[in-house]
């Protein structure tokens, strides 16, 4: 892939910032940042180093990111910022993070032992951490 | 009353191969695009890519309805592959010849859609032929080797008539298929 989307301190220091988010939620299965066009640019999480999972998923995200996109548009709705999927026993957010060059996938997968508000509010302090990160 | 049928073809083939420019070209409506900004340059020099899926529709003088969609062609979007072929009538196979390796690139495809292609509802769609004969003997050759009975044809995805062609050509196969199923003898 492209070596100029992330260098690799950028790659550390972001690594640290979703460490620091799994810290604080320890329920947190899998938090990933992906590129657009699916590619793991960084991941934590308990399931973290299951094989090629952090992989599967930075495509899903991108995938599940893009369709949501694209259902918001066909109803007039630009400017997408979350995507929230819900399931028994686990919730995923996917949160669109914008730099003033790029544009990335923030996704986290947790296993529904806190309230969605609070992960929610946790994305996008995580979001914003990496967006600082980056520019 | 006139039941309207609706049926779902898949433009399978890999990146860059031209799956959304051929629904693009014939699609009646804006085609439902799921394009990101590629950031793999280095496999494939291309602004975009598709993540999820392309869709368009086609509304025949019958008033049947052609549902076209179009697979993500990188491996890595191996997932959406299975979702994509369920309900699927048909599939136009597209390559590029102009690839280091074309052959390769369409094993994958070969091997992922193979439940389908095994029936012949399928044609496929070859672009870039710069010597014409070789590779198509080439693809033909390729396609006898995984005993698919599939008609190729050299086209150019961002015309109209050539992506029309293909999806004629498809309907014949499929009628020829449901034929032998009537009739086994033939």
């Amino acid at each position: 892939m492209d070596p100029l989307l992330i260098e690799k301190m950028q790659q550390l220091q972001i690594k640290k910032l979703l460490e620091t988010t799994y810290r604080e939620i320890s329920s947190i299965q899998l938090i990933v940042l992906a590129s657009v066009d699916g590619f793991n640019l960084a991941t934590s999480g308990s399931k973290a180093q299951d094989f090629n999972l952090p992989e599967k998923f930075a495509a899903m995200a991108s995938s599940m990111a893009a369709l949501s996109q694209a259902a918001g548009k066909e109803l007039d709705a630009n400017h997408q910022s979350v995507t929230i999927l819900d399931f028994k026993g686990l919730q995923i957010v996917l949160r669109i993070v914008k730099t003033s060059t790029n544009t990335f996938i923030l996704a986290i997968a947790e296993s529904k032992e806190i309230i969605l508000g609070n992960l929610l509010v946790k994305a996008r302090d995580c979001a914003q951490n990496i967006k600082e990160a980056l520019q | 009353m006139i039941m309207v049928q609706e049926y779902k073809l898949l433009f399978v083939g890999g990146m860059g191969v031209g799956k959304t420019t051929a629904i693009t070209a014939v699609s009646e409506i804006p085609p439902v695009s799921t394009d990101v900004a590629n950031s793999d340059k280095e496999s494939f020099d291309k602004e975009s890519t598709t993540v999820t899926l392309d869709y368009g529709r086609i509304t025949l003088p019958s008033g049947d309805r052609l549902r076209l969609y179009g697979i993500p062609g990188q491996k890595r979007f191996s997932f959406m592959w299975p979702m994509l072929e369920n309900g699927a009538m048909g599939i136009i196979l597209l390559a590029d010849a102009s690839r280091p390796d074309p052959f390769a690139e369409l094993k994958i495809f070969l091997d992922a859609f193979s439940s389908i292609l095994s029936t012949g509802r399928a044609v496929m769609g070859i672009g870039r032929l710069s010597d014409e004969r070789a590779l198509l003997d080439g693809y033909n050759k390729l396609l006898d080797d995984y005993q698919f009975k599939i008609p190729t044809f050299s086209i150019d995805v961002r015309r109209k008539k050539d992506v029309l062609l293909l999806l004629d050509a498809l309907f014949t196969q499929i009628e020829v298929v449901e034929d032998s199923y009537r009739d086994p003898d033939q």
